[in-house]
């Protein structure tokens, strides 16, 4: 029996120190595994709510949990001998989906803050654009309102020069009216003068023609 | 009941070359439509930023092309699977590079329009 003992024993720290220095020498996939789900839950933290990531997010997920299934389902018995190489095959392959999952989830991220970034730009964008419209507007009414005023001075001045003319005129006028009522007056008194002048005429003349005719026919001695 | 143990055994080797067979066949049929995309990211216009990404589906392609010419099906369809992925990640950045310069422009315009309300708002709308 104690043969028999000492025999199991030999075998198992043959197997353990074979399993061991093999363990040593193959990849730690559990670690990488684990490291995996860190930064899958990292990048999960960080990547804000931009749906398409978030589904990248998945996707890692999922390799994430083929990989740990390749690694249960590889592990040969008791953890002896390490996993097969089948296994190791597809832990391998679905780590490195994770990694590119990963990669993937960065650049839809990036997308997604780039699209939020130019719908905030676009609003920006058409409200400045409605300002700046808005303005120009306001400078055109400026300029219209500049040119009428322009013409209305232009006309107000023209009016102040009519109005100086108008009252030089009126002056004028007056002067004209006076002098004409004053040489009226004048023609009136004239006119009375010629008046009486031809009617003394008249009478010198008709008594100029009287003592003609009592010389033309003189009047008889008797009747003295 | 060894004929029935015989026979289980042809069915189970039956089996498993028939799915690596459709492994080997569904790899066949997604080379095409992976060379294509190789050679459209090659042609669009971000093809210079994205050229370690083209050079790395390209050496899995190679990788797919040689697991195929191994019989080995589910090497052929992971690899297969990776190219998908590695484009898709191409694909990803080309059109986060379009819109980071669209992005680009956009801010130049706003820029160039804030400049022109900033001047009309100085010069009082005169």
């Amino acid at each position: 029996m104690p043969r028999i003992y000492l025999f199991v024993l030999a075998f198992v720290s043959v197997i353990s120190c074979g399993s061991l220095s093999f363990a040593a020498d193959k990849i730690d996939y559990p670690a990488k595994i684990a490291a995996a789900r860190a930064g899958i839950e990292e990048l999960a933290v960080k990547v804000g709510n931009y749906p398409q990531a978030l589904a990248e997010i998945e996707k890692a997920r999922v390799s994430l949990k083929k990989a740990e299934q390749s690694y249960d389902k590889g592990r040969q018995w008791m953890g002896l001998g390490g996993l097969k190489p089948e296994a190791e095959q597809e832990i391998a392959h679905n780590l490195q989906m994770v990694d590119l999952a990963l990669v993937l989830t960065g650049s839809r991220a990036a997308k997604g803050r780039n699209e939020e970034d130019a719908a905030a730009v676009d609003k920006q964008l058409t409200l400045v654009k409605d300002r700046v419209k808005l303005l120009e507007e306001r400078k055109q009414s400026g300029d219209k309102l500049r040119q009428e005023l322009q013409k209305c001075e232009t006309s107000s001045k023209e009016l102040t020069t009519l109005k100086a003319d108008q009252t030089k005129l009126s002056a004028q006028l007056e002067q004209v009216t006076a002098e004409k009522k004053k040489l009226e007056t004048q023609n009136a008194v004239l006119t009375d003068e010629k008046a009486a002048l031809a009617a003394q005429i008249e009478a010198l003349k008709k008594a100029a023609s009287a003592p003609a005719a009592a010389v033309q026919t003189p009047t008889p001695p008797a009747a003295k | 009941m060894k004929r029935l143990m015989a026979g289980v055994c042809c069915l189970l080797v039956f089996a498993a070359g028939s799915a690596c067979a459709d492994e080997l066949k569904d790899a066949s049929d997604r080379l095409q439509p992976l060379t294509e995309r190789i050679t459209k990211i090659g042609a669009g216009k971000s093809a210079d930023y994205l050229k370690s990404q083209l050079a790395a589906a390209q050496e899995t392609l190679g990788a797919v092309k040689a697991a195929i010419a191994a019989k080995n099906g589910p090497v052929a369809l992971q690899k297969t699977e990776l190219v998908d992925l590695q484009l898709t990640i191409a694909e990803a950045k080309a059109a986060e590079m379009e819109a980071d310069e669209q992005l680009v422009l956009r801010r130049a315009e706003l820029k160039k329009f804030e400049a022109q309300f900033d001047q009309l708002l100085q010069t009082g709308g005169k």
